[in-house]
């Protein structure tokens, strides 16, 4: 019989050799990767512009490659020097800053006094959004080219901290530029240069040879947005991406199981709360507010929400924060002292509530919203959730028509005082609760007038723990920062969750 | 037929200003786009205001909607509440990646779907044909991005074959980014072109064939082949150009849910296209983004619609516009 015939031997024969043929591309796609000085990075959300004086983290962290601020943070979220080798409080409103010499920026102009002051001053333009901050700056005066000073309106015992993320451009090629088109094309100090921008692709970053910190190990930089989180994955495990920011929960544990990738993960900033609503609301009473917290089960919720990557919190700043204090801790989850509370309070059969949520703002936000109305209908409050797209849901929080609702708060500044005064004294522009305690107030003008770092601590944790006791808001969990890395890439998740490739190598 | 021409002109244009109304006025309940587009937290009530009046937005309703008619007339569509550049700009840069990626899912589906749609009909009972249905209805009711998916698990991660998002190098040809020209662009095509064409395969296969079986029962193909003529010949100068008709409608009306469905696999592949504008429009209250985009597509529409009614009279001799 000489017709062909399958076997099993040429069966197996020929799927050996099919396997052989689909695992040569499969190893070329991983050797592509290992390119030790280029790398494609890739991040959920892109830049909607590179104008400096815009305010959000897309933005801010792929332009940080290219800029320098006066001070930097390092990755664990300390100040260190940057283009200023020291920034001094020497009177309540006074800073003296001495710069660094013989700094260039990309175009191969000096980096002197005078780009500070128009970088500082240009913060006050139109579509600024640091325009408060840039507006309590009274003045910068030019001491000399290599020293400033700058009188804030007022105290402002903030300004230092926030310099990290105020960036510092050329005036000589600025100036004449429009804001649309620095925004296309950014020419700092920084350690990447420009190369290009396909928007809502990618940015391509070059190494600066010439950086004062020492040229970067990783010479070439594709900043790369996916949105999509399945595609995110997809990208780490085909060896396309060396590196991915935002790694979604639910394929945390994929990536933690598979060879020549890494999940790299770090406590987040982007604190969760909920915010009752202080004036004609059931929460107007302590105990009411009180039932709530003890009714919430962070620990669960942390485990169904965020599959357990989240810690729990107990108050606003966040351990990095200026104001975090190690003592607070929170109300004991207990339903019996929540329904005696809620009793206590003259709702002894609840109350009807609306739990209002955003929709995919916040990491699993919806579950969320879903997870807390649960816990509450547990001790009688009949919770509802509802979620919403952030543009509809922010009107209502700004026009106080929202009882319970959810508050995402991350500090850039690093500072208590700064938080309290947008989310949580008296008329704060985003106090949405309508939370008011003159005491409390007061601990935080005074706090400005501190010029000493440790007792401005002790007056902004004493203002903290007030709040608390209040529960101007119900603290729930920070949320974890989620990274897939390639194995072999040195890589420290930052504290403020950017994107810097200085701190890069293979 | 010039008459024919002017008059649904005409009728394009009442159309487009309906449509243009009603997106403008959606957006009176879409949030506020300050809070939508700029960072609050750094900014004061005042600083907000000033925002809101810079960009006309203290305005009431018909005002906007005045000076932003005005405005297109002048034809500018006005600036990106989110980038703060020209909407044209934006809208135009994303063009070619679009329309690269539905012409050739439109083109690849309705080929193949067509030659399906003959190969079943001209052989019902056969197992290929069976299984062309069974296929058919597969492509039709599964959703996008299930398809998108398991593209990327099975042609990324499992055998490392297609990059999962982008498009690749691109080619500038007088202004037009080009994927086509390279091997990279195309290999970025490949998994899209799938995902967003395979409904359109489904589609023209059922449509094709049901009309071929109706056709071919009829008695001027009987006598067609009583005469003697050669199979090939009947089935595709006779009968199919029968067929035609309703597949070219659909082919129109396609084209524009194409673009509609783009928006989920251009979300998928990171495709840089204008469904993945219009998402990311819609979700800040860019409304100039959104109403730009709405009235672009309103006129593609219009317009194939109209390229479609001319096309029955070339198709079917009987049909005349006067």
């Amino acid at each position: 019989m000489s017709q062909h015939r399958w076997t099993r031997r040429t069966f197996l024969k020929s799927l050996s050799a099919g396997t052989a043929a689909l695992s040569l591309p499969i190893g070329m796609g991983w050797s592509a990767r290992s390119q030790p000085t280029s790398i494609t990075a890739v991040v959920k959300a892109g830049p909607d512009t590179m104008e400096p004086s815009r305010n959000n983290d897309p933005n801010l962290q792929v332009i940080s490659n290219m800029f320098d601020g006066l001070l930097r943070r390092d990755p664990s979220g300390e100040l260190q020097p940057a283009l200023a080798t020291s920034v001094e409080r020497t009177q309540a409103d006074l800073w003296e800053i001495e710069l660094r010499q013989g700094v260039r920026f990309h175009n191969g102009n000096p980096f002197t006094a005078d780009d500070v002051k128009f970088s500082l001053e240009r913060l006050t333009g139109e579509f600024s959004e640091f325009r408060a901050f840039g507006e309590s700056i009274q003045e910068v005066q030019i001491e000399n080219d290599h020293k400033v000073r700058v009188i804030t309106d007022g105290p402002l015992p903030f300004f230092a901290n926030n310099l990290h993320q105020i960036f510092i451009l050329d005036r000589e090629s600025s100036e004449n530029r429009s804001q649309e088109e620095i925004a296309q094309e950014p020419i700092g100090t920084g350690a990447y240069r420009f190369v290009g921008w396909n928007r809502g692709q990618f940015v391509d970053l070059e190494a600066n040879p010439d950086y004062w910190r020492g040229e970067p190990a990783i010479k070439e930089v594709r900043h790369q947005v996916v949105q999509d989180d399945s595609t995110r994955l997809a990208a780490l495990e085909s060896g396309d991406a060396a590196l991915v920011q935002d790694m979604p929960v639910q394929f945390a544990e994929r990536v933690r199981s598979s060879s020549g990738i890494s999940l790299v993960t770090r406590d987040g900033r982007q604190a969760i709360f909920f915010s009752p609503k202080f004036v004609d609301s059931p929460f107007e009473d302590l105990r009411v507010r009180q039932a709530v917290y003890h009714a919430l089960d962070a620990p669960t919720i942390i485990q169904t929400v965020l599959n357990g990557f989240g810690a729990e919190s107990a108050q606003v700043p966040d351990p990095p924060t200026l104001g975090h204090d190690a003592d607070i801790e929170r109300l004991e989850f207990n339903r019996e002292r929540a329904r005696e509370l809620l009793s206590d309070a003259g709702f002894p059969n609840g109350f009807d509530l609306t739990v209002d949520v955003t929709n995919n703002l916040f990491a699993n936000d919806v579950e969320l919203g879903q997870a807390v109305a649960q816990l509450l209908s547990r001790v009688g409050i009949n919770a509802e959730a509802r979620a919403r797209p952030a543009s509809l849901f922010f009107e209502d929080v700004n026009a106080n028509n929202l009882d319970f609702f959810i508050v995402g708060w991350f500090d850039g500044a690093f500072d208590f005082g700064r938080t309290a005064k947008n989310l949580l004294v008296t008329d704060a522009v985003f106090n949405g609760n309508l939370y008011s305690n003159p005491e409390f107030d007061a601990l935080i003008a005074q706090s400005d007038q501190v010029l000493d770092r440790a007792e401005r601590e002790d007056v902004l944790q004493r203002a903290n723990r007030i709040a608390m006791e209040d529960v101007a808001l119900v603290p729930l969990y920070y949320e974890a920062d989620l990274w897939g890395t390639d194995a072999e890439l040195q890589f420290q998740a930052r504290s403020d969750n950017w994107t810097v490739y200085h701190d890069l190598s293979f | 037929m010039l008459g024919y021409l002017l008059r649904r002109i005409l009728q394009s244009l009442g159309v487009l200003f309906a449509i243009s109304f009603i997106s403008f006025a959606v957006f009176q309940f879409a949030g506020d786009p300050i809070r939508a587009n700029f960072n609050v937290q750094e900014l004061t009530e005042t600083q907000i205001a000033e925002l809101r009046e810079r960009m006309g937005l203290d305005e009431p309703f018909y005002v906007q909607y005045g000076n932003w008619i005005g405005d297109v007339a002048r034809g500018d569509f006005g600036l990106s509440y989110r980038q703060r550049l020209p909407v044209m700009t934006l809208i135009l840069e994303r063009v070619p990646a679009t329309v690269e990626l539905a012409s050739l899912a439109l083109l690849s589906g309705t080929l193949l779907g067509i030659a399906l749609g003959v190969w079943s009909a001209v052989r019902p009972r056969s197992v290929s044909a069976k299984a062309v249905i069974v296929t058919s209805l597969l492509g039709i009711s599964t959703p996008t991005f299930v398809v998108g998916l398991l593209l990327i698990l099975l042609l990324t991660i499992t055998l490392g074959w297609l990059p999962p998002f982008g498009r690749g190098e691109t080619i500038n040809l007088a202004g037009w980014e080009t994927g086509l020209l390279t091997a990279s662009g195309w290999q970025h095509l490949i998994m899209p072109v799938i995902t967003l064409g395979l409904f359109q395969i489904g589609v023209m296969a059922r449509l094709t064939r049901s009309g071929m079986l109706e056709a071919l029962s009829q008695d001027y193909v009987r006598t067609a082949r009583a005469k003697g003529l050669r199979s090939g010949h009947v089935i595709h100068k006779h009968a199919l150009r029968n067929v035609l008709i309703p597949v070219v409608t659909v082919l129109g009306m396609s084209y524009g849910e194409l673009i509609a469905f783009s928006i989920v696999t251009e979300s998928i592949f990171q495709w840089p296209g204008l469904g993945k504008l219009l998402l990311d429009a819609v979700f800040a209250a860019d409304r100039p983004v959104v109403v730009a985009y709405i009235m672009l597509t309103a006129v593609v529409i219009l317009g194939l619609n109209l390229i479609v009614d001319l096309l029955y009279a070339v198709l079917d001799p009987r049909i005349r516009y006067g």
